[in-house]
């Protein structure tokens, strides 16, 4: 099924519950198919149109989306819904997504199959039970590059083993206010387990939001690997409560409120502004600074973003388009916090 | 043990060179292997920069003038050179063909983790599977005997008996 691309974010990330600390997890797994060359080696598209055809025909619920039809924007959103990654939206050929929008499966990422599950309010065991399943249903008609040893053959070396790479988003700003933060990053590594950006590999943090994911996919089983994730998620958690104790001073009331104001009243937002006070408000929130009903920081987080902003740009208003996205993002803040 | 090159510093670093043939091993300091190997192994460094890893790798075996450049993976032609660029195989074939490489590649990037014990496909791998199965039942067999709980010991062991004679029937 040929689906049309939703524009908006996804019913999960909408419906998100607020929560302290803890945003949207994710699962993921790579798999390829036995004898044929990995992705980037592939001389021609011959071997990843047939696995779309077979998996279109396992998958009859999810909408396929051909990546060379899309327009960089439309990629970009893809990206920013967290559906597929960066890297494939600059080489992918096909997504098969799910109607809830919380499964996909990339065809020709790094990998020939990438299939990930993602949403909030939902624990990373259900949702390797979710990807699981889908592998499951592939492996009937599919045979996938397997060795005894190594487990899943994956074109790089850091994925094989399980092939598996469990995330969780994490909404940081006391300890990314101390240098905690560097120092927890570099004991997770050498645990096997990694923080980085919101955005994954090699993407800067953004208003205090981080992902905390394992590194080291051999040698554990997926649950004991889920498990460990889970406690080290509980304890930056714990760290991050306790950081915050500090954190209960004038100086943050009034930045708080700052940032409220500024949100509520701005006709200018860079990204990385938005994301500063969005992460500020959220914050206040957390600690009863404030109270402000139908917040929703996750997704808020989302529309912030330079593709969802670009959705809303009037490009006939302004002369620059970096403007163009500033007014529209301050006017998208000032709409949903009811300022003027 | 002190590092072999300046016999100052403590030795930090294991370095084996070389092949099957030629094979050279040496304890030193950090300072005294990076001079030797011309890369900068910095201990703190990622340990997942697969393209440090691989570029080290891919200068030892240059240095030893060893048949590696030029030979190719016969499935997807790749070469430890191209490796090296991509910083990722060519095919799952290459795991096999550049195995004096993979275990220390795997070594470093899984934090010398060697070998899968998770999910197996079911469809290839019954055989395996029923192997893995009985490995598990074997060592909790193992924990249970030394806890002195062996009643459920007992029942574990017919449970291994019975794999094995539904494996040997297949």
């Amino acid at each position: 099924m040929v689906g049309r691309m939703n524009r908006h974010t996804s019913t999960w990330i909408r419906e998100a519950v607020n929560t302290e600390i803890e945003m949207s997890s994710r699962i993921r797994l790579a798999r390829n198919i036995k004898g044929v060359p990995f992705t980037h080696v592939l001389e021609d598209d011959e071997d990843l149109e047939a696995l779309g055809g077979l998996v279109a025909k396992m998958l009859p619920g999810y909408s396929l989306t051909s990546l060379g039809g899309l327009s960089v924007q439309d990629r970009a959103l893809l990206v920013e819904k967290h559906l597929i990654s960066p890297n494939f939206a600059k080489r992918g050929t096909r997504v098969f997504i799910n109607g809830d929008e919380d499964i996909s499966i990339m065809l020709g990422e790094e990998d020939h199959i990438r299939i990930q599950a993602l949403g909030t309010n939902i624990t990373l065991e259900a949702l390797y039970d979710k990807a699981g399943a889908v592998d499951d249903t592939l492996e009937e008609k599919i045979e996938y590059a397997f060795d005894e040893q190594y487990g899943y053959l994956t074109a790089c070396p850091t994925n094989i083993g399980t092939g598996m790479r469990a995330s969780v988003m994490l909404h940081l700003p006391a300890l990314a206010a101390t240098n905690k933060i560097q120092r927890f990053h570099n004991n997770l590594t050498r645990f096997g387990f990694t923080l980085r950006g919101i955005y994954g590999e090699g993407s800067e943090p953004l208003g205090s939001v981080y992902q905390l994911s394992n590194q080291v996919t051999l040698g554990f089983e997926e649950r004991v690997i889920i498990n460990n994730l889970s406690e080290l998620k509980n304890r930056l958690i714990e760290e991050e409560r306790m950081a915050r104790q500090h954190l209960m001073t004038l100086d943050t009331l009034d930045a708080v409120n700052r940032s409220l104001g500024i949100l509520q009243h701005a006709y200018k937002l860079s990204l990385k502004e938005a994301a500063m006070h969005l992460s500020n408000v959220k914050l206040g929130l957390d600690l009863s600074y404030i109270e402000l009903e139908n917040f929703n920081f996750q997704e808020w987080f989302q529309l912030i973003q330079p593709a969802f902003v670009k959705e809303r740009v009037n490009t006939e208003e302004y002369d620059s388009p970096g403007i163009a996205a500033e007014s529209a993002r301050a006017a998208l803040m000032r709409e949903l916090l009811g300022g003027k | 043990m002190k590092c072999e090159i300046c016999n100052e510093r403590e030795a930090a670093i294991h370095i084996s060179k070389g092949s099957g043939l030629t094979h050279q091993e040496q304890y030193l300091c950090e300072q005294c292997a990076n001079q030797s190997m011309d890369i900068n192994y910095n201990q703190t460094d990622n340990p997942f920069d697969i393209q440090t890893l691989l570029k080290m790798l891919a200068g030892n075996s240059k240095r030893n003038q060893t048949e590696t450049e030029e030979h190719a993976c016969p499935t997807c032609g790749a070469t430890l050179q191209s490796i090296v660029k991509n910083g990722l195989f060519g095919c799952s074939h290459c795991y096999e063909y550049f195995e004096r490489y993979v275990p220390e590649i795997v070594t470093r990037v899984q934090l010398n983790q060697q070998r899968h014990i998770g999910k197996i496909p079911s469809q290839a791998h019954d055989t395996l599977k029923l192997k893995r199965d009985i490995e598990t039942l074997e060592r909790t067999l193992q924990e249970k005997v030394k806890t002195q709980a062996f009643e459920e010991a007992a029942v574990i062991r017919d449970q291994i008996q019975e794999l094995k004679d539904g494996g040997a029937h297949e």
